[in-house]
């Protein structure tokens, strides 16, 4: 090693100046391009790399923002279910029992031509307990009393079908056909 | 220490030019030895010279130089490390002027030589022709020093006997010399900042003039012999007073022994204010910081050895039969110029890259914490792995199916509120009644009879200016009964659930 070294030495050492300065040019003109090549251009690449990064990063920091905001809503809404389907599943009464003490109370028992059980809807943990109502002749009054009423019970009872018809006698009384679900958690 | 003193060494050796440059024809017969550097200013590192004794020639004069010079000095011109400059005198060469109509240095070229033919005592072959062309307008105005080829072979060969065998001879200097007093002297005084040397028989003037007001000459005797420290030690007095005064271009004229005489007078018409002034010379040291460029070094190293640069004249030497005395100083400048762009350049990318990189990183890293942060904030159960947002993603989405799943339980809100709303319109319309209504999943339609189209239109205007629900309405099966001209439809609602 030291002998190539001497050799590249002595070859050095008898050039005169201006050949010097064109070797060390050479050389200079070398070192920028392996500077660039090596140095200078993969750190461009990853300064571009790094600038899509952010822009992507910028926006998936508002999309995280909205989708933070948007499951704390349906987090809401779940809960507010399940604390309906709680209270439902604490009903010592039946929701038959529950339905008619609403007729009663909406001033429709009389109306009623029919009351009884559909099959309930089950998802995931919570059930919908279905009921059919059929109401006859009923003031338009007295059907958004009985809605209200239902209403009142929101989300636990709901009102999932509804049919209104004029009555065929007096055209201020209407028949309607309602069905109405109650939630509870499965048994 | 070696490899670090070794690589000091190549540094040193490839930023610095060094000179040496002898004058054997003087008497005595003087060098100088300079140092200058790539940054800062140069320096003067040896002066000596070499007393002629009776009878003795140039190759003696020049062997008897190389004796006083010191060892390291002879070392460096053994392993040829330092340039070594011989200007040639003047009484060598022979001056012609030529006006040519043309301007172009090739077709000037091409022709100077057969105009100097007929005003030349030996054919064209015989002598060695350097040409300066200055170009006007429309013509052009060549200067050329021409001198026998035999003397220069001849002076090569004696050359070749001497330790200075890789000597350039510097005759384009002497060349420039004449064409500048030729053109400068004899015309008009150039208006931009001047400074002049004259080396006369007894002495040497430095002048220096801005225009025809400020005029100011100094005189150093040199009766007494060679110029000796204290000489030198005026001449970089008198130069620096100078170099704070004047602005570029710096000019330094040389004048020979033989015409210094004709140069003088010439000074003295144009200069009437020349005044002959003492100075007490500032003491030598070891070695004397110049404040000139390198260009100008080489012209105070002509003041004591009749060598003038090309550089600082601001002409370039276009033609030289004799290629050995060539000089290519625009070469070498823009390979200068070259290098220190190229490196600058360089180093603004690289700091430049350096900082965009970090700041860009720094940018991200940021972005990245506060997205963990956010998430973590959001859903402190959950642990934030590469991707958070992926997770929330797949969170939203699961959440979504469970409350589609919740949802198809419950009936939407507002339905009561929904029926004021369309009890409210529907009287607000005029006679409209409703046959039939129902309501399924979260739509209600219902079956509408008006008694008229304006009232059936009232009523579309309004519901559909009425933005509280999920959709517009929709107005379907839309039939007006030719009987009576009322209108049957039905209308379709969606509602929102919770």
């Amino acid at each position: 090693m030291k002998k190539y070294l001497n050799t590249i030495r002595n070859a050095y050492n008898n050039l005169s100046g201006r050949e010097r300065k064109l070797v060390l040019s050479a050389i200079f003109i070398a070192v920028l391009f392996f500077t660039y090549a090596y140095f200078l251009e993969p750190a461009f690449k990853q300064y571009s790399n790094y600038k899509n990064a952010i822009f992507q990063k910028e926006r998936e920091l508002i999309e995280l923002k909205d989708l933070i905001h948007n499951i704390a809503s349906v987090q809401n809404r779940i809960a507010k279910i399940q604390k309906a389907a709680k209270v439902g599943s604490s009903q010592k009464r039946s929701y038959l029992t529950e339905m008619r003490s609403i007729l009663e109370k909406a001033s429709c028992k009389d109306n009623a031509s029919q009351l009884r059980s559909l099959q309930p809807v089950s998802k995931t943990d919570i059930t919908a307990d279905k009921v059919r109502l059929k109401l006859s002749e009923l003031k338009v009054d007295s059907l958004l009393m009985l809605i209200k009423a239902i209403e009142e019970h929101w989300p636990r009872m709901s009102i999932q079908n509804l049919t209104i018809k004029r009555g065929k006698g007096d055209v201020n009384l209407v028949d309607v056909n309602l069905v109405v679900g109650f939630l509870r958690f499965n048994d | 220490m070696a490899i670090k003193g070794k690589i000091q060494q190549i540094f040193l050796n490839s930023f610095t030019d060094e000179y040496l440059a002898l004058d054997p024809f003087s008497n005595p017969a003087a060098a100088i030895y300079v140092r200058s550097f790539t940054i800062g200013n140069p320096q003067i590192r040896m002066f000596t010279h070499h007393k002629k004794q009776n009878n003795e020639n140039i190759k003696e004069s020049m062997i008897g130089l190389y004796e006083v010079l010191p060892e390291r000095v002879k070392a460096q011109i053994t392993a040829r490390k330092v340039c070594t400059l011989i200007p040639l005198p003047s009484s060598w060469f022979t001056y012609r002027t030529i006006d040519l109509p043309f301007t172009k240095s090739k077709d000037v070229l091409r022709a100077a030589p057969f105009e100097l033919e007929p005003r030349l005592l030996f054919s064209l072959e015989e002598m060695s022709i350097s040409f300066i062309i200055a170009t006007k307008q429309d013509s052009s105005y060549v200067f050329s020093s021409i001198t026998k080829r035999d003397t220069l072979t001849d002076f090569n060969d004696l050359l070749s006997e001497t330790p200075f065998s890789n000597s350039i001879l510097e005759c384009e200097a002497i060349s420039r010399l004449r064409f500048i007093l030729f053109e400068k002297f004899n015309k008009k005084i150039p208006s931009n900042d001047l400074i002049f040397i004259d080396q006369g028989p007894r002495g040497i003037h430095i002048g220096y003039t801005r225009g025809i007001k400020e005029v100011s000459c100094q005189f150093i005797d040199l009766e007494a012999g060679p110029p000796t420290k204290d000489v030198l030690s005026l001449i970089y007095y008198t130069l620096r007073c100078m170099h704070g005064k004047i602005n570029s271009p710096l000019l330094v004229l040389l004048e020979e022994n033989n015409r210094s005489s004709e140069l003088k007078q010439a000074l003295t018409e144009l200069f009437p204010h020349i005044q002959e002034n003492k100075f007490e010379a500032e003491p030598l040291e070891k070695s004397v910081p110049l404040p000139v460029n390198e260009g100008s070094l080489r012209h105070l190293t002509g003041i004591l050895l009749a060598f003038l640069s090309h550089e600082t004249l601001q002409l370039t030497p276009i033609h030289s039969k004799e290629k050995k005395f060539l000089v290519l100083p625009q070469l070498r400048s823009l390979l200068k110029k070259f290098l220190y762009m190229s490196s600058g350049i360089m180093l603004f990318l690289f700091l430049f890259m350096g900082a965009s990189y970090y700041m860009a990183k720094q940018t991200y890293n940021t972005l990245v914490n506060e997205e963990k942060a956010l998430f973590m904030e959001a859903f402190p159960s959950i642990r934030p792995v590469i991707s958070p947002i992926n997770q929330a993603r797949s969170l939203a989405k699961k959440l979504e199916q469970d409350e589609y799943g919740y949802a198809s339980l419950i009936g939407p809100i507002p339905l009561s509120v929904f029926f004021s709303d369309i009890a409210r319109v529907f009287s607000e319309s005029g006679s409209i009644h409703i046959y039939e209504m129902s309501f399924r999943g979260h739509e209600v339609k219902l079956l509408c009879h008006a008694d008229n189209m304006e009232a059936f239109d009232k009523l579309q205007a309004s519901l559909e200016e009425h933005e509280k629900y999920k959709s517009k309405a929709i107005f379907e099966n839309v039939e007006v009964l030719p009987d009576d001209g009322s209108v049957v439809f039905t209308l379709f609602q969606k509602l929102q659930s919770g």
